[in-house]
């Protein structure tokens, strides 16, 4: 038997696309691959040919959390696990064929009947076979070897094997799909406002999937929220660094701010007036810390402050341009997000959170920016801010 | 030292049982089946146990089964009753003021073709009697209701009850929920007339893990856990020698001085109320007149209950807004909304369940800490 090493090859989309600033990119990507995968062992990574080729340096017992790592990374298209080959005899046909049964025999332990097809790749072109001729030979080896198991289907197959021949061999089947987008930290930081309900990881992990590099901020109103509710966000901002990476979120002692707000405002204009101070105090720690814009979870029209009107009234306040990703999805395709990157089941538990407080059971629905400022009259907004930024608590994720 | 006002939630293993608990598990380790010297040892350990549970609960040794806690209890007694009597009428009566052990077991058991008469609550958190009388025009397999209600401290009447039920429905079975009775109230297995009851150890001050379910002889039940035929056949699995003796322990300390702390737990419980009045407080309580003295549902209006806990617990001050095991409900409390409590109302409440281990001193600290966040938290 000959040996064989396991690897990753993970592709990249949309960085093939960019052009002077191609390098910047790709050597972002390789990095945040490289910090994700830190804790999981020692790697080689390399770029070759506009593919990552990840090599554990050391021996690892299960690549499926390398795996996943790997794909969480935005920018990565998809991964596979591959088998590479033939340091020595790599023109010796007998190699690639006893590699292809070993790998064949593994993907059908499980027993079953498959359809499958050989796909072949030939960079270097020394190699005694081309590709036509690598699929003929080793799809009628494979034929033979598993009569029972094995049938050729080349339009719709259960697996595709793909050889690639380079210096080395390379088998392998399985692609997993990755998350896309672009490198985190190519695309600048945003400061997201962060709830605890469904929607605003969602938002974030859109952003991130740009590029943008995540900070967030939480306003806490115990004892209105509890600890168990900070918790939660805590919890959340650590399944949206999965996604992008270090992650500083910064929290606000809002409570008096909201007891005042409370016993000043209007009950009708309580959210507007809520969320107006929310995005003045976030754009004034997003400023301090580095990020160029907000970011929420709104959806127009989901709730009375999302309407056109609530949100021009809180936008003006923000000296820093606010992006809302979701701004044109359905609650349900924001749910499947969540569901999918893995934050819906922490954002349900039935915490209160901040923006729920004094929910008035009328609020204005259109409300204008005169109604905001009136709201506001005889506020010493500029206190309220300062005092939202005494005693900030940060935490790293 | 954190206040702990939430007995009813879970009461403190006591320290003397704690050591004997931990001085059973290096002595008693031996399986309580096995016939070797230390194999009898723990079973007499087990039996010693149960004679002294027997004799403080006021039944025979042979009427208990122990079980892992109140829920478990609960399920064998109403699961394992109907199962054992399928000849009797597919009907379960119970009430809406029960705990989610009950009521999560009379549901399933509806799944599976039970009819079930859930029992309104008067306004002083009762079962309704006449709604029960009405309720027995026909025969039922089961009766299932709360003795002593979790939430509120409604203390249910057995002895009408029973006497109703032997009245009308002679051959329906009746099951009480006692998990919060032993340690608040006197009890006596024997005179409730009942035919099965309920309890939890660590209700009472024994480690968690263990409960028990009384069940009067001649009563019939099918396991719901099968294997070795440990207690009959009844409950199946290795007996646990050491909590068994915590129990017995605990049971003793919970009743040996009941009298003389159920005085102590009201004049605490009277003391709060007097100070709240005193500082001004607004509050209503939602606790009957009749309930026992150690649980105190009470609402603070304008102050979510929510708000109110983690603002006390913030000074180390601990109470609950409801029964604990239904804590992640974001729905009304449903007992509450039984009693005719409006919603707004019980959503600003609270449980204060008190032991005779708290001091004036503690009582006097959460009064001035519910009215100091009275004060900061609520709308003026």
């Amino acid at each position: 038997m000959f040996d064989h090493q396991e690897i990753i090859l993970a592709r990249f989309g949309e960085i093939a696309l960019k052009g002077l600033n191609r390098g910047q990119f790709e050597r972002r990507l390789i990095g945040n691959i490289k910090r994700r995968l830190q804790p999981l062992g020692r790697f080689a990574i390399e770029l070759r040919q506009s593919r990552i080729w990840i090599e554990p340096v050391e021996e690892i017992a299960d690549f499926e959390p390398i795996l996943a790592a790997v794909t969480s990374v935005f920018g990565i298209v998809s991964a596979s696990p591959v088998w590479r080959f033939g340091a020595e005899q790599r023109d010796d046909l007998q190699v690639l064929k006893t590699k292809a049964v070993e790998f064949i025999e593994q993907l059908i332990k499980e027993g079953g009947s498959f359809s499958f097809k050989v796909e072949s790749r030939r960079s270097d072109k020394r190699y005694p076979l081309t590709s036509p001729e690598i699929n003929i030979l080793l799809g009628g080896h494979l034929l033979q070897t598993f009569p029972d198991q094995l049938r050729v289907d080349v339009h719709q197959p259960d697996f595709v094997l793909y050889v690639e021949v380079r210096e080395q061999l390379y088998i392998y089947s399985r692609v997993v799909k990755g998350h896309k987008g672009l490198p985190v930290g190519t695309g600048g930081q945003g400061m997201l406002l962060l709830s605890g309900g469904i929607d605003s990881p969602v938002a974030g992990y859109m952003m991130a999937s740009r590029g943008m590099e995540l900070q967030a901020v939480y306003f806490h109103a115990f004892p209105f929220t509890g600890d168990q509710a900070k918790e939660k966000v805590i919890e959340l901002a650590k399944q949206l660094a999965v996604y992008a990476g270090r992650l500083r979120l910064h929290i606000v002692n809002f409570t008096d701010i909201q007891l005042i707000l409370r016993d000043h405002c209007p009950q009708d204009m309580l959210t507007i007036a809520m969320r107006r101070m929310m995005m003045r105090i976030a754009a004034r720690i997003a400023k301090a810390n580095g990020c160029r814009a907000l970011i929420t979870g709104e959806s127009l029209g989901q709730v009375a402050s999302q309407t056109l009107e609530a949100l021009c009234t809180t936008d003006v306040v923000s000296p820093i341009p606010v992006f809302r990703p979701l701004i044109g999805l359905d609650k349900d395709d924001i749910t499947q997000i969540a569901r999918r990157i893995g934050t819906y089941e922490t954002s349900i538990l039935p915490y209160e959170d901040c923006c729920t407080v004094f929910v008035a059971k009328h609020p204005k629905t259109k409300p204008t920016l005169a109604d905001a400022e009136i709201a506001e009259e005889g506020l010493d907004i500029d206190r309220l801010v300062e005092d939202g930024l005494v005693d900030l608590e940060e935490v790293r994720l | 030292m954190p206040i702990y006002l939430d007995y009813s939630a879970s009461h403190p293993v006591y320290p003397q049982v704690r050591d004997e608990y931990l001085a059973f598990l290096d002595q008693c380790y031996a399986n309580s089946a096995s016939i070797h010297p230390l194999g009898r040892e723990a079973s007499r350990l087990i039996d010693q146990s149960r004679q002294q549970t027997a004799r403080i609960l006021d039944c025979q040794d042979d009427e208990i089964i122990l079980t892992s806690g109140g829920s478990e209890s609960i399920n064998l007694a109403i699961k394992g009753y109907v199962e054992a009597n399928p000849r009797l009428n597919k009907r379960i009566i119970t009430s809406l003021g029960e705990h989610a052990a009950t009521t999560e077991t009379v549901s399933w058991l509806k799944k599976q073709g039970y009819d079930l008469v859930l029992l309104p609550l008067r306004p002083d958190g009762c079962v309704n009697l006449d709604a029960f009388a009405e309720a027995l025009r026909q025969p039922a397999a089961l009766i299932s209701l709360i003795h002593v209600n979790n939430e509120t401290g409604a203390v249910n009447p057995i002895e009408r009850i029973v006497g109703l039920r032997n009245q009308l429905q002679s051959r329906t079975a009746i099951h009480i929920d006692g998990v919060q009775t032993i340690g608040r109230m006197p009890f006596s297995f024997k005179s409730a007339g009942v035919d099965m009851m309920s309890g939890s150890g660590h209700k009472v001050g024994a480690p968690k893990g263990i409960g028990w379910l009384l069940i009067r002889r001649g009563i019939h039940l099918a396991a719901q856990i099968h294997g070795g035929g440990q207690q009959r056949g009844l409950r199946s699995g290795t007996e646990n020698p050491p909590l068994a003796g915590a129990l017995a322990h605990a049971l003793r300390l919970a009743t040996e001085k009941l009298s003389e702390e159920c005085v102590q737990v009201a004049e605490l419980r009277s003391q709060l109320l007097s100070h709240l009045t005193t500082q001004n407080v607004n509050y209503q309580v939602l606790s009957p007149p009749n309930a026992v003295p150690h649980i105190l549902m009470v609402a603070f209006p304008g102050l979510r209950g929510e708000t109110l806990l983690h603002a006390l617990s913030a000074k180390d001050i601990h109470v609950s807004t409801g029964a604990a095991c239904s804590s992640k409900r974001k729905k009304d409390n449903p007992v509450l909304q039984a009693m005719g409590v409006p919603a707004e109302l019980a959503g600003c409440a609270v449980r204060i369940s008190l032991a005779a281990q708290n001091t004036s001193e503690e009582i006097y600290e959460t009064a001035s800490a519910i009215s100091e966040s009275c004060r900061r938290l609520i709308k003026t």
